[in-house]
């Protein structure tokens, strides 16, 4: 009962937590830049669709799910750091540190059949720009907010090699915007507030095949989603403010697609392609949003696994991993798209070995590109993850 | 260890709440904007002025007497503590201490006093009686040089009346009228609303105590009112000259109010944020009757700070008007240059307090009236441009965003 009131505790609390850390994603109409919701697990071998560990929550693949035996919840976060410089040699830095959610998987019938809920925040925007092209004023853009979803998934895996799963997702957030008029005669400032809240609807589908022990393959589509959001502003203009705004929203599908090939016990490969169709999928009372790209990742790498001895040296207690990613992002800069790339690592430690384990991951890469784009950045990720295994539903007495 | 772990999930909790401030702040030309920020000037499809040639003078600060360019003003005065009677009276004193003149005359001026037949009040100059009181008991008179620094002082032989005054101050004191034979000179005095109470009027005497005199001056408390009128000769009425010139005024002493009709509703856009607004009134400083003069009557003692006052209704020939008395006194036009005008401050709070109020519905303004701050205070006449001239038109300047769109 306690991990469940810790749960419930993060999930109130990081509700309000939004943040990233990246000079892109400010355009009109725009929602930011997309992060692939990868655990720190999945982030620092750069794949995870096609886990099937047993022992961990998959957070690309719910029918994964299937696999574990015990009740098991994983909570993230996430450090980001950016360094940019624009065309005109202006360099920036920014930095945050945010909660990326958390999962609980609950064992219905152990390694067959699995309910879980979970928080994941999908599109985190903390942004500050100025315009000081006007002879009138200095105009900042503050926006600030984000996008969550509540999911619901239900895993069953009718035979050994075949899993799939089922979810709904309950969407929502709230992004809100500070619009500020420096004036530049007086130096006073002029200010008007929105404030956008979200809500809508989603369904999940996901399926895993392992049809031997070489290899397994993994692949979840996310149905389009259709969200409401309703426009609240503080402008002083009782016409404008006094008026909610109600509008529609889509978001793209998205489809996962992953394999791994076990080399041995310990080595395994894998390799992840995440795409969502942003440039036709994503509209606006059913209108199509300029300047978009189809987002597009590829991830490659290796995972060196734990001894399974129970007695061993504590450094083959450990899981190293690496991979390298790139794509592009959704959205687009100076009329191109954002390429990004990088290299990402990560290392399992295990707090308590089988049960309790702590995973870190460091990622190195580059977005944008000065010679199609107005920025390019240099970013690093440090996440983290906390996962435990408990038994909840086991009769201790048969 | 599962207390270890909670503990670690706070510290990722209060790690993650840790938000860094960031060193600068990007450029971009494409910022998300809701509209655009517009400059606009609207002018009044009306103006006109209207006289009120009864204004109350109650709490003006200064007493007038004169006259000048056909102005004139009496003043009236009352002592309300009198000495008691126990002592014999050796002679009274009236002080009237100077706080600025109008004119330029050659040598000494009269100063006549005589003693009000009628009881009265500080809103004497509303009423018709005082501007034709008809023949009163002559008490004393004066000749002074017309300077604005000696103080005058006038000897009040006359014991009897003083004696009356402290018997019953009520139905016996009525005062003194003060009157000034002058054709081109105005006298203007401290009055008992002067913030200096040091120059109110003073009455000063000096009574037997023990075969001793002793001077009191513990009387200058009182009331007091300037009557004011207009007396021009036939064709030289300045205000028809100027309604006949298209032009505007601001007065007082005989109070004029310039009206400014806006048609506002249609002219602003319903999604506009006001920023601020400023009313922009040029002044012409020439003379009304004689432009080759400089305005002899712009008063240049009256503090030059206007009121801008909101017009919730009007009939066209301004017999029936609403002034809306929520909208306090907030917003001072005050002279810059050749036009008077708001400060930022006050173009920001008569923008966002007025104008708003006007687009959001709270509000009608069907116009502005711009008047002296203190209309009763004493003969000043400043000549505004009004709309037919292309240079020097009254004009409300804004200053708004116009909001088209949302941000998503």
């Amino acid at each position: 009962m306690k991990i469940s009131i810790r749960i419930f505790f993060l999930i109130l609390l990081s509700n309000n937590l939004f943040a990233q850390g990246t000079i892109f994603g400010l355009e009109k109409y725009n929602l930011g830049i997309i992060r692939p919701n990868y655990s720190s697990a999945g982030l620092g071998r750069s794949f995870e669709v096609a886990d099937t560990d047993s022992l961990h929550l998959n957070y690309m693949n719910f029918a994964t799910w299937t696999n574990i035996s015990y009740t098991t919840y994983e909570v993230d976060a996430l450090y980001t750091a950016s360094k940019s410089k624009d065309s005109n040699s202006n360099s920036y830095f920014r930095d945050y540190g945010s909660f990326q959610g958390g999962f609980l998987a609950l064992p219905i019938i152990p390694q067959k059949f699995v309910i879980g809920i979970g928080l994941q925040p999908f599109i985190q925007m903390e942004h500050t720009v100025k315009d000081t092209i006007g002879d009138v004023s200095n105009d900042y853009t503050v926006i600030k907010g984000g996008l969550s979803r509540l999911t619901f998934n239900v895993s069953y895996k009718p035979i050994t090699s075949f899993g799939f799963g089922i979810g709904y997702e309950y969407n929502f957030g709230r992004i809100e915007e500070l619009y500020r008029m420096q004036m530049i005669e007086y130096g006073d400032q002029f200010d008007m507030n929105f404030e956008y809240r979200f809500g809508g609807h989603g369904i999940v589908t996901s399926a895993f095949f392992k049809p031997s022990e070489l290899y397994s393959i993994g692949v979840f589509y996310r149905l389009p989603v259709k969200m409401n959001y309703n426009i609240y502003s503080e402008t002083g203009n009782s016409y404008i403010d006094d008026e909610i705004l109600k509008k529609e929203m889509t978001l793209p599908t998205q489809l996962n697609i992953g394999a791994i090939v076990n080399l041995s016990r310990k080595l395994r490969l894998g390799a992840d392609v995440i795409y969502q169709n942003w440039k036709k999928g994503y509209k606006i009372e059913d209108n199509t949003i300029s300047n978009q790209s189809d987002y597009m990742r590829l991830g490659f790498g290796f995972e060196l696994k734990e001894s399974e001895k129970r007695f061993t040296s504590f450094f083959n207690t450990l899981n190293y991993r690496m991979g390298v990613f790139f794509g592009n992002q959704k959205v687009n800069n100076m009329d191109n798209s954002v390429r990004e790339y990088g290299l990402s690592m990560g290392v399992s430690l295990p707090l308590r070995r089988f049960i309790f384990r702590v995973d870190f991951s460091g990622l190195l890469g580059r977005r944008g590109n000065l010679s199609n784009n107005y920025y390019e950045e240099n970013f690093l990720q440090f996440g983290i993850s906390i996962s435990t295994n408990e038994m909840w539903f086991f009769n201790i007495e048969d | 260890m599962k207390d270890k772990s909670f503990l670690l999930l706070i510290l990722l909790f209060v790690f993650s709440c840790q938000e860094i401030n960031e060193k600068n702040i990007p450029n971009s030309g494409n910022i998300i904007d809701h509209g655009e920020f517009v400059n606009a000037i609207i002018y009044p499809d009306t103006a006109a002025f209207i006289i009120n040639d009864r204004v109350n003078t109650a709490n003006g600060i200064k007493l007038s007497i004169g006259s000048y360019q056909d102005f004139s003003a009496t003043s009236l005065l009352k002592f309300i503590y009198l000495p008691d009677t126990s002592n014999e009276l050796d002679s009274v004193y009236l002080h009237l201490y100077p706080e600025s003149i109008f004119g330029d005359p050659e040598g000494l001026v009269t100063i006549n006093l005589y003693q009000p037949i009628e009881s009265w009040d500080e809103s004497a100059n509303t009423e018709d009686y005082w501007h034709n009181p008809g023949t009163m008991n002559f008490i004393t008179s004066i000749e002074v040089v017309p300077d604005d620094s000696t103080t005058i002082i006038i000897p009040l032989e006359d014991k009897e009346l003083i004696k009356s005054w402290q018997r019953d101050t009520v139905t016996m004191n009525h005062g003194i009228y003060l009157q000034m034979n002058s054709s081109d000179f105005l006298y203007e005095f401290h009055s008992f609303e002067s913030s200096n109470t040091t120059y109110w009027p003073r009455l000063m005497y000096k009574v037997w105590e023990n075969d001793t005199t002793f001077y009191y001056d513990s009387t200058n408390i009182g009331l007091d009112a300037t009557i004011f009128d207009y007396t021009p000769d036939g064709a030289e009425n300045i205000f028809e000259i100027a309604k006949s010139k298209n032009n505007l005024i601001i007065s007082s002493g005989i109070s004029a109010h310039t009206l400014l009709k806006f048609n506002l509703k249609d002219k602003l856009p319903k999604e506009a944020v006001l920023y601020s607004a400023d009313l922009k009134l040029f002044v012409n400083d020439y003379n009304i009757i004689d432009e080759s003069e400089g305005n002899l009557l712009d008063n240049p003692d009256h503090d030059g700070s206007f009121f801008i006052r909101l017009i919730t209704e009007w009939n066209n020939d301004f017999t029936k008007m609403g002034i809306d008395s929520t909208f306090q006194y907030t917003n001072i036009l005050t002279q810059t240059d050749d036009y008077l005008n708001l400060s930022h401050s006050y173009k920001k709070n008569f923008g966002q307090f007025a104008i708003q109020d006007l687009i959001n519905g709270d509000i009608n303004i069907e116009g502005l009236l711009i008047q002296y701050i203190m209309d009763g205070q004493d003969i000043s006449v400043k000549r505004i441009y009004s709309l037919d001239d292309s240079v020097y038109a009254p004009s409300l300047n804004l200053q708004y965003y116009k909001i088209t769109t949302s941000g998503f």
